[in-house]
């Protein structure tokens, strides 16, 4: 049996096993076009071969090698993240239901303690690829307990509200991410630490950080730190994350562009509203469309899909202002509906094209 | 331990010890002020539709600002342009002015201290002008339509009314503290203060600035599990459903009913309320309608 040199992460193990399983569909096709045929000795040590890889890459890494397992993974993770999430907000919601009738140092205690016994939890099961899934729950757990820990605190000894605890929930958030290469913390954590720089950006010059988003514009300054971050080079073992964060880079840069096309008022730029409005629906046109471009040259499917997503409703937005009011209804659909297949042919000429190089 | 935990642990860690260098920061040393106030300042809520077991009074005080109507022409602005420059907002376009509008609008609130009279006699002018406008306009009364202003409730408003009435906000806490030297009479209190555009500034007025609070920081206080007990069968009659009484475009935050407890706070170092305890009187009582000053 030879030594089979194993991918180092899931999502490579995953690639692995689709590969194995096209190739021997692509052999079958080959060898009933009689293009090609193995001898019985060879066909036998091929499917031994990738029998015991596929056994290695499954105790390794836990991954779906037969027909219909990757729709139940699927299934199994979002009811894993709505179980989590239900589950957090249960223990929350069951916290509040005693809290009252806890002594003060009881209160204090269990908020302090629950985020890292809930890590502890997290930690035990992650020794076993077997319950990657409960690990990865008790990783969200851990995450809603340091939320409550504050909000808890805060409300025990009468503490303001205030934007730095997102600077703590975004830090922990993303060690907790990096620590269990969890995609949904990383999410959540990357969101508040852009929403702490936008507060902070607000808070900078007097105003109430928690009014945030009263001023778009500090949403972009985080947006681009999560850019930069996603272009820092993760390596397979965090595969998955740079398009995490790119998505939510995109995702925020289309809120904050799209909300200021529309309020040029709460712009931080000493010019006229009405002007920073066309500025920022120019902006929005060029971003979408340079994403686009950038998204189909590096084939990150996640940053297309959002830029076209952004394209497509500031382009709506601006055939509202242009022609709602004085063009019949049937008219203006027909003419959205048109751009919108235009887009389509222009992605499609792209498609061949990139067809053609291949 | 794998070494990558020693990151969340620690940043777990860091975040508790910042609050607790919060709270002991406020509350190392004697408190600012210790003041009794009542049901009419701090009313009881139901919370988290009532599946808390945690017992939260929210703060109840007077407009800083006349409403959008003119109904409140003459009655005082606590927080004018000058007040809201000091808070650090730009004031430098005219009300009156055709970009005013625009300018003004969504302006991110500012954190600031307010300072709270509890023996204003802007309240009797206030008081009294609700009551004018309660009797002269009873169409007008509730815009919610809901039952209880009749007679007796609007001759009750003086006992009702709450006593923390915003007179003066700044930036700098110990200067207003010296400012407002009466420990028992002003409260000073941290919130949010947000500016406000008005079109007619009452009566006659053009255009103005005002400033409001938008909320005090915390919101709520939490009533300390000693006295959680005595406070808790009180929540049964539920205040959010009635709400304070708008009569005619004039704004007075008061109680449906007389006072059922007082409640003594503490206003530590860096001005941050704390619940000491509450008490339950027992028959409520029924103070005289002059009754305005601190308890």
């Amino acid at each position: 049996m030879p030594d089979f040199s194993l991918p180092g992460s899931q999502g490579g193990a995953q690639a692995r096993a689709d590969r194995i399983r096209a190739f021997e569909l692509e052999l079958e096709e080959v060898e009933r076009d009689g293009v090609l045929r193995l001898t019985p000795d060879e066909r036998l040590r091929l499917a031994s071969y990738h029998r015991a890889l596929r056994g290695a890459l499954v105790a390794r890494f836990d991954i779906d090698v037969l027909e219909g397992q990757k729709p139940a993974s699927l299934g199994l993770k979002l009811a894993a993240i709505v179980g989590a999430l239900a589950v957090a907000t249960g223990l929350a919601l069951f916290f509040f239901r005693i809290w009252g009738v806890l002594p003060m140092a009881a209160q204090v205690g269990i908020v302090v303690a629950a985020p890292l016994a809930a890590l502890a939890g997290a930690e035990v099961l992650s020794r076993s690829i077997r319950y990657r899934v409960a690990a990865g729950l008790f990783v969200v757990l851990s995450f809603a307990a340091l939320v409550l820990n504050v909000e808890v605190l805060g409300a025990i000894y009468s503490l303001a509200p205030s934007a730095t605890v997102l600077l703590g929930y975004g830090a922990f958030g993303v060690s907790l991410a990096y620590a269990y290469r969890h995609r949904l913390i990383l999410a959540a954590g990357a969101v508040c630490l852009a929403a702490w720089v936008a507060a902070a950006l607000v808070a900078s010059t007097g105003g109430w950080g928690l009014d945030f988003a009263m001023r778009p514009e500090g949403v972009l300054l985080g947006a681009g730190g999560l850019a930069l971050w996603s272009a820092v080079p993760h390596g397979v073992r965090y595969e998955g994350f740079p398009a995490v964060l790119r998505t939510l880079t995109m995702l925020l840069v289309a809120v904050a562009v799209l909300l200021m096309s529309r309020a040029g008022h709460l712009s931080y730029l000493p010019a006229d509203p009405d002007a920073v409005e066309v500025a920022y629906q120019i902006v929005s046109f060029i971003v979408a469309l340079t994403a686009m471009a950038i998204g189909i040259k590096r084939r990150w499917p996640e940053v297309t899909a959002t830029a076209t997503a952004l394209l497509a409703i500031a382009s709506l937005l601006k055939f509202v202002d242009w022609w709602w009011d004085w063009m019949p209804r049937y008219l203006f659909f027909l003419i959205a509906g048109a751009m919108a297949l235009a887009v389509s042919w222009l992605l499609q000429r792209v498609r061949r094209r990139l067809l053609k190089g291949a | 331990m794998r070494r990558v935990l020693l990151l969340p642990i620690a940043i777990a860690g860091l975040v508790n010890l910042g609050i607790a260098a919060l709270v002991v920061a406020d509350r190392g040393g004697e408190p600012d002020t210790v003041v009794t106030l009542d049901e009419r300042e701090l009313w009881l809520g139901g919370e988290m539709r009532d599946d808390s077991s945690a017992v939260r009074l929210h703060w109840r005080f007077q407009p800083a600002a006349p409403s959008r109507t003119t109904a409140e022409a003459g009655l005082p602005v606590a927080l004018g342009p000058r007040t809201l420059e000091a808070i650090g907002f730009d004031v430098s376009v005219r009300p009156g002015a055709p970009e005013a509008e625009k300018f003004y609008a969504g302006v991110p609130g500012r954190p600031a201290f307010v300072v709270f009279d509890l023996a204003s006699e802007a309240l009797a002018s206030r008081i009294a002008a609700w009551q004018a406008r309660a009797r002269s306009k009873p169409e007008g009364r509730d815009p919610a339509g809901a039952p209880g202003l009749d007679e007796s409730a609007i001759a009750a408003a003086p006992a009702r009314a709450s006593r923390l009435v915003p007179v003066d906000a700044g930036s700098d806490a110990e200067a207003l503290r010296l400012r407002y030297a009466d420990r028992k009479r002003y409260v000073i209190l941290p919130a949010v203060v947000r500016l406000r555009r008005l079109e007619r500034a009452g009566g006659a007025g053009g255009p103005a600035l005002v400033g409001e609070v938008g909320g005090l920081l915390p919101e709520t206080l939490l009533v300390p599990p000693s006295s959680r007990r005595a406070v808790e069968p009180l929540r049964a009659r539920d205040e959010t459903r009635r709400l304070p009484p708008h009569a005619g475009g004039v704004t007075l935050a008061q109680s449906p009913w007389p006072p059922r407890y007082r409640v003594e706070i503490a206003v530590g170092r860096r001005m941050r309320p704390r619940i000491l305890r509450v008490d339950v009187i027992n028959p409520p009582a029924q103070p005289d309608a002059g009754t305005t000053g601190p308890t």
